[in-house]
């Protein structure tokens, strides 16, 4: 399988804040890949310097075979869409996919924007500043796909999108996906939403990345023990624990390893995306927030 | 990205040009005013003189225009134009970019910065060149009646608005926007840097940079036989010295004669002072001959740029202009192309 993206010892700093530390992620191809973490963890800044809009401070990346780079060649292959959605609020969309021709000479399928966005029912001759939030974010979106390119960055795509207008946004992601060689990478804070069509996962919290692979593999390397209270010295010896939660009679882990648990006394079960993702979440977190996680998690 | 760049522009564009055309008009009425004023007074003067008329001796009714609140009005306006393009349209072009969040969409499409700043720089300082030459031009003609009469096209304020450099303060003023606009990346401030720079820059050339292109002209000369210069030249200093060389003070409300106080003269021109007014060197028929003989040591100077240099002048300005966009252009390539966006 060969690999998209791959970054060793990434580190943006601004200033005095480090925004990314450390970064190491592959991404293979042809897979819709998740990145996942809290407000501010530094998910922004890995899109960014991976669309070659911002440089790192320190280390390596090849995205598509080679540094992100000022050469139209490499910026063909690569599309970026903002969080904050930009567009000329004075231009239209008719007039966007005029833009978008003229920068993208290689390629450019203004078909796929018209047909999608009258499948959408968002008018081609409004100027982009009086459309609605959703309306703005879908023809970006669909300006971003219109490039064709191989690897699509996308920094939180779905925030302003409805729930049903998500399902159908992440939809049509996984069909590009399954089409042809294309790669997506699209953050969020939130993974419920995205859990059914992504298949490789990075997690980052506090300008680290806490985990990073394929969703099934490392679904089958966590499990969820629960027992009754009591030290968990001895269960860290064969295992890895990301999280432990405890309350008056009970104990909960989220653990991470594939060796048997002997213990009779803890009960095993598999865990979920959405479990896994707020286990490693909540070692940064403030003690309540753990605490508010296991309440939801409690069965 | 030429497509994009005149589709974001055509208004400004429109509206650039309606501005100048407005100027071109009023340039145009007054200046056809000027003319006909211009050709009456040299009417008068050859009949009144039974001969050519020059500026000499026309110059006691040569008052026509000099002050005429239409000249100074619009002399102001003409200084002021070369900034406008560079501070509406130069200082936004990348700055309401960045405020919009649209570099993010632009920089990422399938061209590159260096050529989507190349582009759009380009074409605005072409439009900025193009107004810039439009309003020199008309200007020139304009002015042509009162630098004839005046012989004042090399003096600053008038230097400024003939010919050549006034183009080259409109591409500078438009390059010095659009690099405040790109390094600050907010409209505003990068047009009150705009403003300030193009000032600064304008006033440090003028008053300290000019007059040294060329090292300045000095004609020396006896007090009695004084200098007269004829032409478009700019002076620069006139002053007197004595036998040891030194400068002397000017006459300031002492009797005077030659230029400087009679008190300050030999003994032998003490007489002097009965004359009314002071003396010039054309009336100088009237000094005893031991005065005169007292005064030779005595020398007056003329420091100026003759009018043969003007056209240099105006070549070494537009090109230091041009350096100047050219060195900010640079910085703004490299600023957006190695900054973050």
């Amino acid at each position: 399988m060969t690999t998209v993206i791959q970054t060793r010892g990434l580190v943006k700093q601004f200033r005095r804040v480090t925004a990314l530390s450390d970064c190491d992620v592959t991404v293979p191809e042809s897979c819709i890949c998740a990145l996942i973490g809290p407000n501010g963890a530094g998910k922004t800044t890995l899109l960014r310097l991976l669309s070659g809009l911002a440089r790192p401070t320190a280390g390596q990346m090849s995205v598509l075979g080679g540094a992100p780079r000022q050469d139209p060649a490499w910026l063909a292959e690569v599309g970026f869409l903002a969080q904050e959605i930009p567009l000329y609020r004075r231009f239209t969309a008719e007039e966007h996919i005029s833009i978008g021709a003229h920068l993208n000479r290689r390629r450019w399928d203004a078909a796929l924007v018209r047909d999608r966005l009258k499948s959408l029912n968002i008018p081609l001759d409004r100027a982009a500043g009086s459309l609605s939030g959703g309306q703005r974010a879908q023809l970006a979106l669909t300006l971003t796909l219109a490039k064709k390119p191989r690897l699509v960055l996308l920094d939180e795509p779905v925030a302003a999108l409805d729930p049903l207008a998500r399902r159908h946004f992440l939809a049509t992601m996984a069909d590009a996906v399954a089409d042809g060689a294309l790669t997506v990478v699209l953050s969020s804070h939130l993974v419920a939403d995205m859990e059914r069509v992504v298949d490789h996962l990075i997690l980052l919290s506090a300008s680290h990345v806490q985990l990073s692979g394929d969703i099934d593999a490392l679904l089958a390397e966590h499990r969820v023990l629960v027992g009754p209270r009591r030290d968990t010295a001895e269960i860290a010896r064969t295992h890895t624990i990301v999280q432990a939660m405890h309350t008056a009679r009970q104990t909960t882990l989220v653990v991470r390893g594939t060796a048997p648990v002997i213990d009779p006394a803890w009960e095993s079960s598999e865990v979920g995306l959405e479990e896994m993702v707020l286990a490693y979440m909540g070692q940064d977190a403030a003690p309540a927030i753990s605490h508010l996680t296991s309440v939801g998690e409690e069965q | 990205m030429t497509w994009l760049t005149w589709r974001q522009y055509r208004a400004q564009f429109a509206v650039g040009t309606a501005i100048v055309a407005a100027l071109c008009l009023l340039l145009l009425l007054t200046g056809l005013q000027l003319v006909s004023q211009y050709h009456t007074l040299i009417t008068e003067c050859a009949s009144a003189n039974g001969h050519g008329p020059t500026r000499v001796t026309c110059s006691t009714g040569g008052g026509l225009f000099s002050g005429g609140p239409t000249v100074g009005f619009m002399s102001l306006i003409l200084l002021a134009t070369p900034v406008l393009a560079g501070l509406f349209l130069g200082a936004p072009m990348v700055a309401t970019e960045f405020e919009a969040s649209t570099t993010q969409f632009a920089w990422v499409q399938g061209i590159t910065r260096a050529r989507w700043l190349a582009v759009k720089a380009g074409w605005l300082l072409l439009a900025a060149a193009a107004w810039g030459a439009g309003i020199a031009a008309l200007t020139t003609w304009w002015a042509s009646p009162t630098n004839a009469e005046h012989g004042s096209e090399f003096y600053p304020g008038r230097f400024d608005v003939l010919y050549l450099v006034p183009v080259a303060y409109a591409v500078f003023a438009m390059a010095l926007g659009i690099c405040a606009g790109a390094l600050i990346r907010r409209t505003v401030p990068a047009m009150a840097v705009t403003l300030g720079g193009f000032i600064a820059a304008r006033l440090a050339v003028t008053l300290w940079l000019r007059a040294h292109y060329l090292s300045p002209v000095t004609v020396t000369s006896s007090l009695l036989a004084q200098t007269r210069l004829t032409g478009s030249f700019w002076l620069l200093g006139t002053g007197e010295r004595n036998p040891a060389g030194q400068l002397m003070a000017g006459p300031q409300d002492q009797p005077a004669a030659f230029g400087v106080p009679i008190s300050s003269l030999p003994k032998a021109c003490a007489g002097l002072a009965k004359s009314a007014g002071g003396l010039t060197s054309s009336s100088a028929g009237g000094l005893t001959s031991s005065c005169r003989a007292a005064l030779t040591g005595f020398r007056s100077f003329v420091t100026y740029q003759p009018a043969s240099r003007f056209w240099p002048f105006q070549g070494i300005e537009t090109g230091i202009f041009v350096v100047l966009a050219a060195i900010l252009l640079a910085v703004t390539a490299v600023g957006l192309i190695r900054r973050d966006a």
